[in-house]
């Protein structure tokens, strides 16, 4: 993580032959990590893998029942099967991750495409415009947006996606102000390519490395984001089994059946910390691949 | 919140600070030699930059030692230029304080523009939103009123200035954010500034509080395991990526139910007695601990390697006293990027546990008025929380300089 890339301001301080193994190798946490991202991937798409009890509708009279063969993890405050509303679960929370890092993926792109590329006075505007927006909480962008919206799955999703495009832009802005003076699109321009083939051939191809680095990483990020608003109440709505709901909902029962709050939590840290790991692994490879280069 | 996100821009701004400040510069004598050379040479002000910091009584052991190294040869390739200065001293001199002074009001000049345009782009933003809203504000408003006459809702409009064009709404609503006057709240009838200054007490005790501890621990932390053994530092990480990722109001669950329900060792909720505030407390900080030991930790684990780390060892000098002493102080530089994380986080983390913990406050009023439709409350805490933002941002710019001694020169 952050210790490579604090690296490119200080000569390398680990022994070579540390780094090279440690960028390459796969460590036993992260396979494990991918190991996790890879079951709740599974999860998120098939869930009847995993369980055949039905996430929404439950049988009061088991209401509050402990960990049993018939319920692995108990059963919540309307009896329904917790672990099957995890897994269930999982769909929300993922394509909310995903989804919201594409949305800042995709917009810090091409804001930080027409920054870096073009000259002048838009490049200032939109620097500018990048800055102030930078100097903005990514909390309260999302709290405008979902005034606007209103609660609900999308707009949770536009929240969290739209505070990400800021920062995103201004990495792509600095890649793509680094490559545009290098050699090579020099010589496209000297070859007389057009400007839009030499911005989308040559010039954002070589720029997305950070920003997808960033991305990768936010998902996790964005997913504990999500679960926050959702347990305030203004995401997901009864009875969605999203985590962060489930955690909202299980509040009241905390004396009587903490179990219902104490699972969904342990689902969201177990996925931030593998999907940050994973992320992470690879930003390691991406930067020794491009250091080898 | 984002604080996971740390994990990527705290590098990124080290590495920044570390371009734009001459933070590193001085170990590398060849790049500070000339550098300092092609100063004197060209302008008196900046080559009375050197010379002051030089005498600046203040430069401790290390800088001194990190400095004396580079310093010498560029005093004797500058001695022309500094022999023709000394000539017409007083001149040189007078040019060098005004030079200065213009350098700062230009400097102060750029922060309050910046203040003004985030202000501004704040307020905007939030009146663009609350036009962008479907639905007529004044049918939300009504919405519990049955016999709400025409008569009744025009006089309404007109109470809250509903009925003039959006422009002209636009531009009282600007003027009244210059004003501090963020509207009426629909819900409490009373204005929106004495809401949020009702309830910012309670908030200003939390996250004081909740970055004290965080500020100490990490520092603690990071003394202890920077460095140090393997395993030392193996669990230095992992604390860390645990801290990021555990989401804030499950961790004050988990501490709920073993402190308050089952050890029943402080009350779960409310604001009676600073027991009260012990688990909110632990809650909020313990994301930024993740945060902060971990930028401070890489920092200064990369300090420890510099030559002068090796000069103050060989001056004898204790393995403690030279972290707390003098390698703290330059990694506490790069951890003064994370403002606006921690700000961030912390906006974001007082809703959550004052929602969690049930107690009064701005992000609770935040919460609520989002779900109530209270629009004039919700934009007015996005203006604040925005000046707050950039104020916090400006006195920590301004505290650079007070850290680090060498960025005393010019504000470019």
């Amino acid at each position: 993580m952050s210790l490579l890339r604090a690296r490119p301001d200080g000569p390398p301080r680990l022994p070579r032959s540390e780094r090279v193994r440690s960028a390459h190798a796969l460590h036993p946490g992260v396979a494990l990590s991918a190991l996790v991202v890879l079951l709740l991937l599974v999860a998120a798409i098939w869930p009847g893998i995993f369980t055949g009890q039905d996430p929404i509708e439950g049988n009061p009279a088991d209401a509050f029942a402990g960990s049993s063969a018939a319920h692995i993890l108990g059963t919540d405050q309307l009896g329904r099967d917790l672990f099957s509303r995890i897994i269930h679960g999982t769909i929300y929370s993922l394509s909310l991750g995903v989804g919201a890092s594409l949305i800042g993926l995709i917009g810090g792109i091409i804001l930080g495409v027409l920054a870096g590329y073009s000259r002048g006075i838009w490049d200032r505007v939109i620097t500018r415009a990048l800055d102030v927006l930078l100097a903005f909480p990514e909390v309260l962008v999302a709290l405008l947006t979902i005034t606007i919206l209103g609660p609900g799955q999308w707009s949770l999703l536009w929240a969290v996606g739209l505070g990400r495009i800021p920062g995103a832009a201004r990495l792509v802005r600095t890649q793509v102000l680094q490559i545009r003076g290098s050699g090579f699109i020099r010589s496209g321009i000297a070859l007389g390519l057009s400007p839009a083939r030499l911005v989308l051939r040559h010039v954002v191809p070589n720029s997305l490395g950070p920003v997808l680095v960033h991305a990768v990483i936010g998902v996790g990020v964005c997913i504990i984001f999500g679960a926050a608003l959702s347990f305030l109440g203004l995401g997901a709505v009864p009875p969605t089994p999203e985590w962060g709901l489930m955690l909202s909902e299980a509040r009241q029962y905390l004396s009587i059946a903490p179990w219902i709050a104490i699972w969904p939590g342990v689902f969201i840290t177990l996925t931030v910390i593998s999907v940050t790991v994973t992320g992470r692994w690879l930003q390691q490879r991406f930067i020794s691949k491009r250091s080898s280069l | 919140m984002s604080t996971l996100d740390q994990t990527v821009p705290p590098a990124e701004a080290v590495g920044a600070v570390a371009a734009v400040g001459p933070v590193a510069a001085p170990t590398v004598s060849a790049s500070g030699s000339s550098s300092g050379r092609v100063a004197a040479a060209s302008e008196p002000e900046a080559s009375s930059g050197p010379v002051a910091e030089a005498s600046a009584p203040d430069a401790t052991s290390g800088r001194v030692a990190e400095a004396s190294a580079p310093e010498p040869e560029p005093r004797e390739d500058a001695v022309p230029t500094v022999a023709s200065l000394l000539a017409d001293a007083s001149h040189a001199e007078e040019i060098g304080r005004l030079g200065r002074i213009r350098g700062i009001a230009s400097y102060v000049g750029h922060r309050i523009l910046d203040i003004v345009l985030v202000l501004w782009a704040a307020a905007t933003l939030s009146f663009v939103a609350l036009q962008l809203i479907p639905g007529n504000p004044l049918d939300k408003m009504l919405s519990g009123m049955q016999e709400a006459t025409p008569e009744i809702r025009a006089q309404i409009a007109a109470h809250y200035g509903l009925d003039q064009p959006v422009i002209v709404q636009y531009f009282t609503y600007l003027a009244g954010v210059l004003r501090g006057d963020f509207g009426i709240s629909y819900q409490r009838a009373s204005p929106v500034t004495e809401v949020i200054l009702s309830e910012i007490g309670p908030t200003a005790e939390l996250t004081g509080w909740a970055i004290l501890v965080a500020i100490i621990v990490s520092v603690l932390l990071a003394l202890a395991t920077s460095g140090r053994r393997r395993g030392a530092r193996a669990f230095a990480q992992g604390f860390e990526l645990v801290a990021v990722s555990v989401p804030s109001f499950w961790l004050g669950i988990i501490l709920m139910t073993v402190f308050s329900f089952s050890l029943q060792w402080v009350p779960a909720f409310g604001t009676d007695g600073p027991g009260s505030l012990v688990l909110p407390v632990i809650t909020l900080a313990l994301p930024l601990i993740g945060v902060i030991t971990q930028v401070l930790r890489e920092r200064m684990e990369h300090v420890l390697h510099e030559p002068f780390v090796t000069t103050i060892r060989a001056r004898g000098l204790g393995e403690n006293r030279l972290r707390s002493r003098h390698v703290l102080r330059h990694a506490s530089l790069p951890a003064l990027t994370l403002t606006s994380v921690i700000f961030g986080s912390l906006l974001s983390g007082t809703a959550i546990i004052e929602t969690l913990f049930a107690r009064p406050g701005l992000g609770r009023v935040a919460v609520v008025a989002i779900q109530d439709r209270d629009y004039p409350v919700v934009l007015g805490f996005v203006v604040f929380a925005a000046l707050i933002f950039i104020l916090i941002n400006t006195i920590v710019d301004l505290l650079y300089p007070l850290l680090d001694p060498r960025l005393r020169g010019g504000h470019t």
